[in-house]
């Protein structure tokens, strides 16, 4: 057995010894640890960050979204226009190349768009069922034709999932795409997958804007363990990391060769309330839960200070933030005097927790201590993660805490999933608001900037008044990196511009 | 011989069916839905049940056991959920990084457990003794990511002596093999080291030493072959130790083994490569074993005549 073993063990090290030539570092190429490797390299068929942060490198779409995340910008489609009713877009697609030297048509445009829509293995088709007809007029025109009038709809072209695929070279082999995609429209290319450890990409000398491009190359490495993956930034085996846990950002800030980056993100955590069960029913008991919690006292021990307190469902940073929302006061005896007047002087609330998961449990501790200050009972019940979610939406809680990051910049998607009353019951909290539900179907179909702003003020307005789910706190994206990178930035919707990093 | 070799063979098949099995029914029990996982927290409901029905999960419970066994049994793993590709072609493109970890893993205790066993029981009652001793119980009872953490700072972060993670070349392998190893080593110091006692101890050792033989001699032709017999056996139990080792050593030294593809399965609920990783895990057990015992006969006459 020994001789079996080792002789397998022996082949294999040869096999890893001569790899090690390759591990010398080129000089432009910058790397990056993360916790969790690629999935696929089919942008439809994925709906994990992971996947879309290296999407947006390697492909690109027809409307970009900029570096604040709140305004779009022309990506490979040069100009556009709207027709009156709303319900046909005309696209210029700009003159641009794939990789493999081909030219980017509008049919590829077309093909892109529609596969989302209809391929059985896409994630998305429910986001662009809206789409009626796609078609390229000629080869540099695309003509969309929508179902129904929608003011989001030209922010969901910039989702990296609908990114502009070569038809020639997806049609050759869907699969052998996912695996490596043959041309890309990005800024980078994939030159290789090492599934498990890193994702190598190349630049694209046929990006068309491929000028703007300082890396030869990026790779994305997974490193899962986060003290490992922090050490080895600090030791400069690698260029940057992301994901640095809350606790690590005051120690790595005192480090001369890091860079601690803090940018806005879109993340908000929120206390889920079910609306049907018992007292939680009225509005005065609900406005007393959130006057009984010290968002404040949360933001500084989970986030380390990190975060900042919310008070509306769209993050602060987002389109449509309305800063000047009302936020309820931490008073825990006026809390304990609503209560007594709304007759729930007793309340008992089971509180569902995702075990394991070291902030949702420190968070359900905290709040289990503030809540009982206005004499609210709370049952902790410890469940599986996966198993919570089932409980959730079978209506099996009290209260959860829950947290939300956007897919798109316009607010219509969060907005319909937690307000907009269908099929997920508000994102399981059961609230019901005809007033609510009235203006955020009239707030996707409004088409004037001004007037959709003014609509969704009153939308959050309203839904804090009648405390749909307690709004808890912000949290920033936190990466590092090594002080001879510069522009290594990530917007609110998670999108890393590499193509304006620099690495000296 | 070979008849006892067919029935092992008959006994392996049937554990690992039988695995299968237990595996199957454990994680589509658990309340956990890969279809939303997969689909992420936007999708609305029907998204999840398309995908449900893609996956085949809206299949009664038996019905999807089937599907897979039958598959299995065509050498066929099925499908990774997140990743889309054959789970064979998943693990094997991750088995000689793994393969390549647990042979220098077995390497690092074979040799520690061995050399500080036969010291210590030479000097038994000494210092010597008591520091490998002590060391080995250390050994045996540091949690892995303990150890895997304090080798880091130590050799890669305060030293600069070795990468602190990656895969590829000689220097990589350093610190994740002794993680790896040093618990093995602890049970192997103490093993080797009690069955030297009992060797030394025996008649044909004082009669070797009555001869004159000098003691390196008696030490090396004499009582260590028969004293590290036991371990022979060990080895092949280790594989199993080693298949859950490798989960926390390769998280932390970023090791793409199959470790590491059942960590992020597990994050996904991705079935099938769960299943595949922990079917190659019993596989690589059950074999471990068996060679084991196979080759303990030709290692061991005294087995061979029972």
């Amino acid at each position: 057995m020994n001789r079996k073993w080792k002789s397998i063990g022996f082949a294999a090290f040869a096999a890893a010894l001569s790899l090690s030539a390759s591990f010398a570092e080129a000089a432009g190429v910058l790397t990056i640890g993360r916790r969790e490797d690629s999935t696929t390299f089919d942008p439809i068929k994925s709906a994990q960050n992971v996947d879309n942060w290296v999407f947006s490198n390697v492909f690109d779409v027809l409307i970009r979204v900029d570096k604040s995340g709140t305004k779009l910008e022309p990506g490979l489609a040069e100009s556009w226009t709207v027709s009156d009713d709303g319900l046909t877009y005309t696209f210029k697609i700009r003159d641009a190349k794939f990789s493999d030297g081909s030219p980017i048509t509008a049919e590829d445009a077309a093909f892109s768009l529609l596969r989302i829509r209809d391929n059985e293995g896409s994630l998305w088709s429910d986001s662009y069922k809206i789409v009626e007809t796609a078609e390229a007029t000629d080869p540099k025109t695309l003509t969309v034709k929508l179902k129904t009038p929608s003011a989001p709809f030209l922010s969901t072209l910039a989702l990296p999932n609908v990114s502009v695929l070569s038809k020639k070279a997806v049609e050759a082999g869907e699969d052998a795409f996912a695996e490596l995609p043959t041309a890309s429209s990005g800024a980078f290319t994939v030159k290789e997958w090492r599934r498990g450890d890193r994702v190598i990409l190349e630049k694209n000398p046929n990006f068309w804007q491929a000028d703007r491009v300082k890396l030869d190359g990026v790779e994305w490495i997974s490193v899962p363990d986060d003290n490992t993956r922090m050490l080895n930034v600090q030791a400069g085996q690698l260029d940057t990391a992301i994901f640095v846990p809350f606790s690590r950002v005051e120690e790595l800030k005192k480090d001369a060769n890091l860079s601690v980056l803090i940018d806005t993100s879109t993340r908000e955590d929120h206390l889920l309330i079910n609306h049907e069960h018992g007292a939680l029913a009225k509005k005065e008991v609900r406005q007393a839960v959130d006057m009984a919690i010290d968002k404040k006292a949360i933001v500084d021990t989970v986030t380390f200070g990190l975060g900042t307190v919310a008070n509306s469902y769209i993050p602060k940073g987002s389109l449509y933030h309305y800063d000047a929302n009302y936020q309820y006061p931490y008073d825990p005896a006026k809390a304990k005097a609503m209560l007594a007047e709304a007759g729930a002087s007793d309340l008992s609330l089971n509180y569902v927790v995702n075990a394991g998961n070291e902030v949702d449990e420190q968070i359900a501790v905290l709040l289990q201590q503030q809540l009982s200050k206005a004499g609210i009972t709370v049952n902790l019940q410890k469940v599986d993660p996966s198993q919570s979610w089932d409980m959730l939406i079978a209506g099996d809680y009290d209260i959860s805490v829950m947290y939300w990051t956007n897919d798109i910049l316009d607010p219509d998607q969060k907005t319909t999933f937690v307000l907009g009353h269908d099929t997920n019951m508000n994102y399981m909290t059961r609230y019901k608001s005809d007033k609510v539900k009235d203006l955020v179907a009239a707030a996707r179909l409004e088409l004037d900037p001004k007037k959709r702003e003014a609509m969704y003020a009153e939308i959050q307005k309203t839904a804090k008044d009648d405390v749909h789910w307690v709004d808890l706190y912000y949290s920033p994206y936190i990466n590092v990196a090594r002080k001879n990178v510069e522009n290594f930035y990530q917007n609110p919707l998670g999108r890393f511009f590499l193509e304006d990093t620099v690495k000296n | 011989m070979g008849f006892m070799l067919l029935r092992r063979l008959g006994q392996a098949f049937l554990i690992l069916i039988g695995v299968a099995a237990i595996t199957f029914v454990l994680l589509y029990a658990l309340p956990a839905d890969p279809a939303r996982m997969l689909a992420g927290r936007s999708a609305t409901a029907q998204t999840v049940a398309s995908i449900r029905h893609e996956l085949g999960l809206d299949q009664p419970l038996l019905v999807q056991f089937w599907t897979y066994l039958s598959g299995l049994l065509q050498g066929d793993l099925g499908r990774s959920y997140a990743q889309k590709t054959e789970v064979w072609t998943l693990i094997v493109a991750r088995l000689p990084a793994t393969l390549t970890l647990m042979a220098a893993g077995i390497l690092v205790e074979v040799v520690l457990g061995i050399t500080f066993g036969t010291i210590a029981a030479v000097k038994r009652g000494g210092t010597v003794d008591r520091v490998v001793m002590m060391a080995s119980f250390v050994g045996v009872s540091a949690p892995q990511f303990v150890v895997a953490l304090l080798l880091l700072y130590v050799f890669a972060v305060t030293l600069g002596w070795f990468p602190m993670s990656g895969y590829g070349s000689f220097a990589h392998v350093v610190l994740p093999a002794m993680t790896l190893g040093v618990l093995g080593a602890g049970w192997y110091a103490r093993m080797v080291r009690s069955a030297m006692i009992d060797v030394l101890n025996q008649d044909y050792v004082r009669t070797a030493r009555a001869k004159g033989l000098s003691s390196r001699r008696i030490i090396f032709r004499h009582a260590l072959p028969n004293a590290i017999l036991p371990i022979v056996a060990m080895i092949g139990i280790d594989i199993g130790q080693f298949m859950g080792g490798v989960v926390v050593v390769e998280a932390v030294y970023g090791w793409p083994g199959i470790g590491q593809l059942a960590w992020q399965a597990i994050q996904q609920v991705d079935i099938p490569i769960i299943m595949g990783v922990t079917l190659t895990s019993a596989l690589a057990i059950v074999t471990g074993n068996l060679v084991a015992d196979v080759i303990a006969p030709f290692i061991d006459p005294r087995i061979r005549t029972s």
